[in-house]
């Protein structure tokens, strides 16, 4: 299970990516985190809204109510450009760490 | 009592009362249609409504919480004033299902992350002054058994976790009175005996951070630790206080002793030489008794015969009268001695006496470490597991 600190950390990255495969929903975008990650990334579903309704109010995405197949009415999130931006620069700051950390763990082992 | 259906629309009905105390109505529905997928999904898993229902409703995490957040990113005001969704809640009439309520309104407690944190600690007090042995034949040093009952009762009492309160501040933290803060440390206290050993365990749960959590374990601990250290030195101060009154008798002792012995050396003319000479009068007398002895065999038949007897039994006389004057020394003599070891024992006692609460004093000046702590409390890297059986 990956700490709390590292799920709310990867969080905004996280929806504006799965927002880049298509619009989506609260419960689908929980599902996809929690199916990508082998289920070892769990969010508290509740704490999801916040970040959406964030990333709205910041207009990176947008939100329009649908009705589904079910009947069921849904909020549904689309990324728009600034938020495209805004991944971009998510996924250089995401490289800059993960390149940062594999550069001291692949060194040999000297001790 | 009789056993209701499990409504899941009511349920969601009340879930929704509740939620609106705490999430803007803008957000609202979308919360609602959040928890209808959850619940459906996990009832397409196979699972029962009534448990889908409670495992949906704690996933989407503490209400109060969300409902927060939400607002402030949306700069709005739940829907509904706190208190009038509650209200709702009870009022929604009989067919509702027991359970339901009841698992929503254990849910408030449990929404948030719990963690744990457990703490081991030592209850058999050392004995005090184990190696100096100050009280050796009573009182403080007599409490060899511990009874853990009492103990574990002890650590978990009000009066211990006052202090825990009062040193972490978790009245204001928490923003309630005193008595509720100790009532909460209760709640999630769990105290208990390792084995067979003296050796308790406390362990913590509860929704704060992991970091508080630990904190709580160990101050319950050092709580403890510290009514220990006021019982004993309690225990030290009422020792002296009892070993000043015996100093104080056993001066009077002493003194009585002391008395007693110069009275008789000063009535009996007691001097170091009383003895031999009152045996060498003894010694003189038999002497000059042997020799009327002799001079009255010389004197046989002649006509001084009888002066000489006479002079014998006079002789005789002086000679029982010093026998007896020498038994008497012996007997004052005795009487003597015999009040003077009086007067040494008391005096050796009053030492002893002493020295005890000369030790007993240095003894409260030190740190006293009564018990100790095995394991202090860890900070837990995960919140529990919620099962099913929690609820």
């Amino acid at each position: 299970m990956i700490n709390k600190d590292l799920v709310a950390a990867s969080s905004r990255p996280l929806v504006l990516a799965i927002l880049a495969e298509g619009e989506s929903y609260g419960y689908a975008i929980i599902q996809r985190v929690r199916e990508l990650s082998g289920e070892e990334m769990q969010w508290t579903d509740g704490m999801l809204y916040p970040i959406l309704h964030r990333l709205e109010r910041q207009e990176l995405i947008q939100s329009e109510w649908k009705k589904a197949e079910s009947g069921r009415r849904r909020k549904y999130y689309k990324l728009v450009s600034a938020g495209k931006t805004a991944l971009n620069e998510e996924q250089r700051q995401w490289k800059v760490v993960q390149d940062t950390l594999d550069n001291l763990w692949r060194k040999p082992c000297l001790t | 009592m009789e056993e209701t259906m499990f409504d899941l629309k009511e349920a969601i009905e009340i879930w929704r009362e509740q939620a609106a105390t705490y999430v803007p109505s803008e957000a609202l529905e979308e919360l609602e249609t959040h928890l209808q997928d959850a619940v459906e999904a996990r009832i397409d898993e196979g699972m029962k409504a009534e448990e889908a229902f409670v495992l949906a409703t704690h996933q989407l995490g503490n209400l109060q919480h969300v409902g927060k957040e939400i607002s402030h990113e949306l700069g709005q005001a739940p829907s509904n004033p706190p208190r009038r969704g509650m209200w709702m809640a009870a009022a929604i009439p009989a067919l509702l299902c027991v359970a339901v309520l009841f698992g929503v309104a254990c849910f408030n407690a449990f929404w948030a992350d719990r963690y744990e944190s457990q703490v081991a600690f030592e209850v058999h007090p050392k004995k005090l002054g184990g190696n100096t042995q100050i009280f050796d034949n009573k009182s403080i040093s007599s409490e060899q058994t511990v009874d853990m009952k009492t103990q574990l009762e002890v650590i978990q009492s009000r009066n211990t976790l006052y202090h825990v309160v009062d040193n972490l501040k978790l009245d204001e933290k928490w923003e309630v009175t005193r008595v509720n803060a100790i009532e909460r440390l209760i709640d999630g206290l769990t105290v208990t005996q390792r084995g067979e050993t003296t050796i308790a365990n406390a362990r913590f749960v509860g929704s704060e951070d992991a970091q508080s959590i630990a904190n709580i374990a160990n101050a319950t601990a050092a709580a403890y630790q510290n009514r220990m250290i006021t019982l004993w030195r309690e225990k030290i101060n009422n020792e002296l206080d009892t070993l000043q009154k015996q100093l104080k008798d056993q001066s009077d002792k002493v003194e009585e002793a002391r008395l007693r012995m110069l009275d008789l050396a000063e009535r009996y003319r007691i001097m170091p030489e009383t003895v031999v000479l009152a045996n060498e009068a003894v010694q003189e007398t038999v002497a000059a008794t042997r020799a009327a002895v002799l001079a009255v065999a010389k004197g046989l038949g002649t006509p001084e015969e009888e002066s000489l007897r006479q002079q014998l039994q006079a002789l005789k006389d002086v000679e029982e009268s010093a026998k007896d004057d020498a038994m008497d020394v012996r007997q004052k003599i005795a009487e003597y001695e015999e009040a003077k070891n009086e007067y040494e024992l008391q005096t050796q006692m009053l030492h002893t006496m002493q020295e005890t609460y000369a030790k007993a004093q240095i003894m409260l000046t030190m740190p006293l470490v009564p018990i100790t702590i095995h394991e202090e409390a860890e900070i837990a890297t995960s919140p529990l597991e919620v099962s099913w059986s929690d609820l």
